[in-house]
């Protein structure tokens, strides 16, 4: 005899960040480890700012390895870690990770902007000469 | 990273503003005495015997016996509690808007980090589904989603969904809502009503068993910030050329280090703390990185650091984790995945470490004491070959 209520005015509540992605996560980082090319691509970078609204943004996509990182074509190198990536409109792309959790590259007047889908965003740029 | 804290703990006294608005027999504590007795959790019925109604009521003289028989009634009402006891909840949700990528509405409840607070024995318990993320979406194509919001947003996109579930354990599969008391449930089934009590939709529910879950953690498979152990020398000083600029030779303590360490590589060495470095004060996007190899040049311990500004936020740094490694899993609770691996790879053979570890300092430095300057943030993630490690210690 299943219990019973009726909380129609209870809310839910949510931990500061919702997380997404599928049926618990995935197995982490399961993509072979390969060296980015050495000079194909450009070496896109988190940008250093004091604007405490990026701070999360660059937090995940530093523990995603995307603080700093190759993008080369339709792929993206996390450090070691390749990436297949699918191009969106207006030249963005979106990069999935193992866990589930996906990025948009954006691209933006200043460069471009990750805006992970876990809800945090963080600008970045090519870096110079490269 | 207060004021995170705070947002959060306001967040939550919302959530469990109107518990009083429960009826129809729904009683949260047997909620909460059925996790204790699922998950094994030891529930404290003497101080809860202590702080109940009936011992406030009495005398000095009765107050010992009526907390006795109080507790004796607790006891009593833990032990016959029925693991299988299904429950039924509705609750205000909402319907996300429709998302063109993916081609489905979501329900909030569903998402990953929602949980519902349930107030019982003057604590908060937070239950999640651990079988969620079956019930999330609400796949439509594009001509019937349009009607369908159309329809979602005549009433504002409010529903109520019921659920009807068991106490199945404790904690969040997915690692996104934490504490001692999560309450983990799984849905059998489902229903999203409007609020005038027709059925909108019903969810389709996996059962948990059937869903895909976290394959456990594997050193050899993880990467901490894009790098990983169990590559080349080669690789790994490409890897890092190419990202952060020049690689050096770095320094093997020598007496008492692990003897599979052979050599050191290095990326821009102390250069993440104040207190180590001579030159200018390191700013935040500052990396180091600091890679072991054994003798065969096999990177077996990558250590990389990154400094923050001050808005540095642990909580995102934790689901961040979480979301990508699985709930943790190591020793160092919230903050280290296994397996543990021998201390000695650390120069420590009394203990035992784990393969991952993630940690956030404050950067602090001497001319910090006395002072009020915000402190930057160092956060360091350091992944360990632990098969190998494990094997070389032997």
């Amino acid at each position: 005899m299943p219990q019973t209520s009726h909380w129609i005015s209870r809310t839910i509540a949510a931990s500061a960040v919702l997380l997404v992605g599928c049926g618990g996560g995935g197995e982490p980082g399961s993509a072979t480890a390969t060296a980015p090319p050495a000079r194909a691509g450009q070496v896109w970078e988190v940008q250093a700012s004091d604007d405490r609204a990026y701070v999360p943004g660059s937090i995940v996509a530093f523990v995603n390895g995307v603080h700093v990182m190759v993008v080369d074509d339709d792929r993206v190198y996390a450090g070691m870690t390749p990436l297949e990536t699918k191009s969106g409109s207006g030249g963005a792309k979106t990069i999935t990770f193992a866990s589930g959790l996906t990025a948009d590259l954006v691209p933006s007047a200043d460069g471009a902007e990750l805006r992970f889908s876990s809800g945090e965003r963080v600008p970045v740029r090519a870096r110079q000469g490269q | 990273m207060h004021l995170r804290a705070a947002s959060l703990v306001f967040l939550l006294l919302v959530g469990v503003n109107d518990l009083s608005a429960q009826s129809d027999g729904f009683d949260p504590e047997v909620v909460a005495m059925t996790f204790h007795k699922v998950s094994g959790t030891p529930l404290d019925t003497q101080a809860m015997a202590a702080q109940s109604q009936a011992a406030m009521r009495a005398s000095g003289f009765d107050r010992p016996d009526v907390i006795a028989a109080e507790q004796k009634r607790l006891d009593a009402q833990l032990a016959s509690m029925n693991p299988a006891q299904e429950f039924t909840i509705t609750i205000d949700d909402s319907i996300s808007q429709y998302d063109h990528n993916t081609g489905q509405f979501s329900i909030e409840l569903f998402n990953p980090g929602t949980f519902i607070p349930v107030r019982a024995f003057n604590r908060e318990y937070r239950l999640v589904f651990a079988n969620a993320a079956s019930a999330r979406a609400i796949p439509m194509p594009k001509d019937q989603a349009r009607e369908f919001d159309a329809t979602l947003n005549s009433f504002g996109r409010q529903v109520n969904t019921e659920v009807r579930f068991k106490v199945t354990g404790k904690g969040d599969p997915v690692g996104g809502v934490l504490g001692d008391l999560v309450v983990r449930g799984e849905i059998i089934a489902a229903r999203v009503l409007e609020r005038s009590g027709q059925v909108l939709l019903t969810p389709k529910v996996m059962a948990t068993s059937a869903m895909p879950a976290f394959a456990g953690f594997d050193s050899s498979k993880a990467d901490v910030a894009g790098l990983r152990v169990g590559v080349s020398k080669k690789d790994m000083e490409a890897t890092l050329t190419r990202l952060f600029g020049k690689v050096t030779p770095g320094y093997m303590s020598g007496e008492g280090s692990f003897k599979g360490f052979a050599s050191v590589i290095e990326v821009n060495s102390l250069g993440c703390r104040s207190g180590f470095t001579a030159k200018k004060r390191p700013q935040p996007g500052a990396v180091c990185v600091t890679a072991y190899l054994d003798s065969s040049d096999v990177v077996r311990m990558v250590r990389v650091e990154r400094l923050f500004p001050p808005g540095f936020d642990g909580n995102v740094f934790e689901k961040a984790l979480t979301q990508k490694y699985g709930p943790a899993t190591g020793s160092r609770r919230g903050s280290s995945w296994g397996p543990g691996v021998p201390g000695a790879v650390l120069n420590n053979p009394a203990i035992t470490v784990d393969a991952l570890t993630a940690s956030a300092a404050a950067d602090n430095d001497i001319s910090d004491l006395g002072g009020n300057r915000l402190q930057n943030v160092v956060v360091s993630l350091q992944l360990i070959d632990a098969t190998w490690a494990k094997q070389f210690a032997k």
